[in-house]
């Protein structure tokens, strides 16, 4: 019964998700087939990167160079599963007719978040695969390493939901949800213990081991840990939404409300949009979130990895733009219901595109200020020196205005799981198709004696050129429809 | 006793009471009306009664499961037809009826003569293959009349119905909800449209404030406060009638 009512309400999302992108594929004939041809590039070269890379990073590759592995892994599967599921609860997104329908909490949440979390996660864990099947194998390492790792990959995916759901609740006024954190670090810490791991860090120390082959553990016993890890996680997740009511509704703050409108119509769309935006307490939640985190492993990196600080601080800065891309992926989408009033005002559709454009990728910027501070800020205590900012803020100002172009393309909601899934697929895979192109022409081009600052300002203006395109086409055809 | 029963609920937004120890109750086969001018807590009720949100005090019952306790329960034995219905723009009205039906577990074939019964009278069945984000507004809400009207089910709820509707529509619609009420279901429908409550309830609920100023048939309203409409009662109830007198009496200090 669960199942059936789960999937059909997954079934009827899924079915919406893929017709609109239907309009956009007749309008942009040359994305479609791009998105068609995307995930089996991206399998090709991520195969084909890794097998030639495998060699060189082989030879000088240690237990360090194995455990910062498993460490990124779960990193970028932790912030992905955290930021995939922060934003929004179980069924928000959904109309008070269905909700109000017949469905236990638990069909609710796998319906609209569980299963969509899970098909991404099935992604995510190929991709992964992909990605290390060539290199454990150039390294050495035993053969069930990288199945360890997407294992493990998936019982981090799950966890980061789960606290994710529970740190969503805690800031809804359901305090209590914190206690779900509990057996997950008890989860944890047994299943560490249990497979010589130790505390902290756990399973993730024999997954190392695996890797860098430095100490063969059971593979049965390994396998039941992981699976057990897996389970935890995710009954940790159901047990938080079964027990707990639904959260309070989303409110907003009076941010800005001294803030007044610019008389011009391109000041107005742009001062509401952001506004809109800036009230949102989820998003507050989220950047404020996403700067805690990112100062934490920032402040720990200073501390325990000195030698790779450089790194580690890049590493970081990517993660706090990438997780605040939402922001601008988001400003159409939440901004939707406020269509008719630019319409019908008397605002052309340059003004309402340009103001779109400029506040998602304003917003963006806004919400980046906090995260990168506290990226840069504590090793900038260490170092005693500011990290090369002109350089980090070219990078995000690049990764916030492609995931403008991508949230004019694939709008979501803020409190659609499933949109902003797909909009950060679209995303993902725009990011990529930008610095592949990147780093395929820009040797290319310095062969014709063309200096470095010119390709890349030419490169920023393409983007720009494309995203405005992309944003003035969509428009175009939202219009017809 | 089965129908829709609430006891003493009261519902806080932050520090503001939006329905304050309000009570009701709607037996099967009664059509009633919670009456009352805009942010008085008629929507929040009805989405309390539906499951929507939870009451911070007091308790609801559907056909008599309490919906704190067996909401699943209460939520098989309601139907409910929010004020503005939205989401799932690219499903066409079939797919949406059926996705529907679908949750409450109700046979195709019955459902689908229903459905296209119900749809037909509101002179809409042309849009049956339409996608809902196609639709009007008012078509939009009799496509989610139609859901909710077609299922066999002992409790409706309404918000607004004639919100969005044309006249002819609003005539179909008050046959409808006396036919279900004929047939034995309890409905409740949250209403500003005095006109249409007063031709289609047997029992009245005026709000005021969240709270419950004066409840009864039509006929017990009008004798109880001496009017010749439902709307002087509720004005006199409410002492807006008073407030729109002086109202009326600056502006006309203003023209001169």
């Amino acid at each position: 019964m669960i199942s059936s009512s789960a999937w059909m309400l997954f079934r009827a999302n899924a079915l919406c998700l893929i017709r609109r992108l239907q309009p956009v594929a007749r309008t942009n004939p040359l994305l479609a087939a791009l998105t068609i041809l995307a995930p089996t590039v991206l399998l090709i070269s991520l195969v084909w990167g890794s097998s030639r890379r495998a060699t060189t990073l082989a030879a000088s590759f240690g237990s360090e160079a194995s455990a910062a592995i498993v460490l990124a892994a779960a990193i970028v599967f932790a912030i992905v599963g955290f930021n995939v599921q922060h934003m929004s609860s179980a069924g928000e997104s959904l109309d008070a007719q269905i909700r109000s329908a017949p469905l236990s909490r638990v069909e609710l949440f796998l319906g609209t978040v569980g299963i969509p979390f899970t098909i991404s996660c099935l992604v995510l864990s190929i991709l992964s695969l992909t990605l290390f099947v060539p290199f454990s194998y150039a390294v050495g390492a035993l053969p069930y390493a990288p199945v360890y790792l997407v294992l493990f990959e998936v019982a981090i995916f799950y966890a980061a939901g789960a606290v994710g759901e529970a740190l969503m609740r805690v800031t809804r006024r359901q305090p209590a949800a914190l206690v779900a954190l509990l057996p997950l670090i008890a989860s944890w810490t047994g299943v560490g213990i249990s497979t010589d791991g130790g505390a902290w860090p756990g399973i993730a120390r024999p997954i190392w081991r695996a890797i860098s082959n430095t100490k063969v553990e059971s593979v049965l016993e390994m396998t039941i840990a992981l699976l057990l890890l897996v389970l935890a996680s995710v009954s940790v997740w159901i047990l938080l939404v079964s027990l707990f009511d639904p959260p309070e509704q989303q409110t907003f703050s009076y941010a800005g409300r001294r803030l007044r409108s610019p008389s011009s119509r391109f000041g107005a769309v742009l001062c509401v949009t952001l506004k809109r935006m800036v009230r949102d307490r989820s998003l507050q939640r989220h950047v404020l979130f996403v700067a805690a985190l990112v100062g934490i492993l920032s402040g720990l990196a200073s501390v325990l990895l000195p030698s790779v600080l450089p790194l580690a601080r890049g590493g970081l800065v990517l993660l706090a733009v990438l997780s605040v891309s939402i922001v601008p992926l988001a400003t159409y989408g939440a901004n939707r219901d406020s269509r008719w009033l630019w319409r019908s005002a008397p605002v052309s559709t340059t003004t309402y595109v340009l103001g779109m454009i400029v506040s998602s990728f304003c917003g963006g910027i806004l919400a980046t200020f906090a995260p990168v501070a506290a990226a840069t800020l504590s090793s900038f205590w260490v170092e005693r020196e500011l990290p090369e900012l002109g350089a980090v803020a070219a990078v995000a100002a690049v990764i916030l205005f492609v995931a403008t172009g991508a949230g004019s393309l694939m709008p979501c909601r803020l409190e659609s799981t499933s949109e902003q899934i797909l909009s950060y697929a679209v995303f993902g895979a725009s990011l990529g198709g930008v610095f592949a192109t990147q780093s395929w022409m820009t040797p290319r081009l310095a062969a014709l004696n063309i200096p470095e600052p010119l390709i890349e300002a030419g490169l920023v203006l393409t983007i720009v050129g494309l995203v405005v395109t992309a944003a003035f086409l969509r428009e175009h055809e939202r219009r017809k429809a | 006793m089965s129908g829709l029963q609430v006891s003493r609920v009261t519902k806080r937004y932050g520090q503001k009471t939006v329905v304050s120890e309000l009570s009701l109750t709607v037996e099967p086969g009664m059509v009633a009306s919670l009456v009352g001018p805009n942010g008085c807590g008629k929507t929040t009720t009805l989405g309390m009664i539906a499951g929507l949100r939870l009451p911070d005090e007091g308790w609801i019952s559907v056909s008599d499961y309490d919906t704190s306790v067996s909401p699943l329960d209460a939520k098989r034995n309601l139907a409910f037809v929010p004020d503005t219905p939205n989401g799932f723009e690219q499903l066409n009205v079939r797919e949406y009826l059926d996705l529907y039906r679908n949750l409450y577990r109700q046979p195709r074939a019955r459902y689908e003569e229903r459905a296209q019964a119900v749809l037909g009278a509101f002179g809409s069945l042309q849009y049956y293959e339409a996608n809902l984000g196609e639709l009007s507004h008012g078509t939009r809400r009799k496509v989610a009349m139609t859901a909710a009207l077609s299922l066999d089910i002992p409790n409706v709820l309404i918000d607004e119905p004639t919100v969005g509707l044309d006249p002819e529509s609003v005539v179909v619609l008050r046959r409808l909800m006396k036919h279900i009420g004929r047939n034995g279901a309890a409905v409740l429908l949250a209403t500003q449209d005095l006109v249409f409550a007063e031709r289609v309830s047997d029992h009245l609920f005026l709000i005021h404030d969240g709270r419950l100023v004066a409840n009864g048939s039509t006929a017990l309203l009008l004798e109880r406060y001496h009017a010749n409409s439902i709307e002087e009662a509720f004005l006199t109830v409410t002492g807006i009638g008073r407030w729109i007198d002086d109202f009326e009496q600056r502006l006309d200090a203003l023209s001169r």
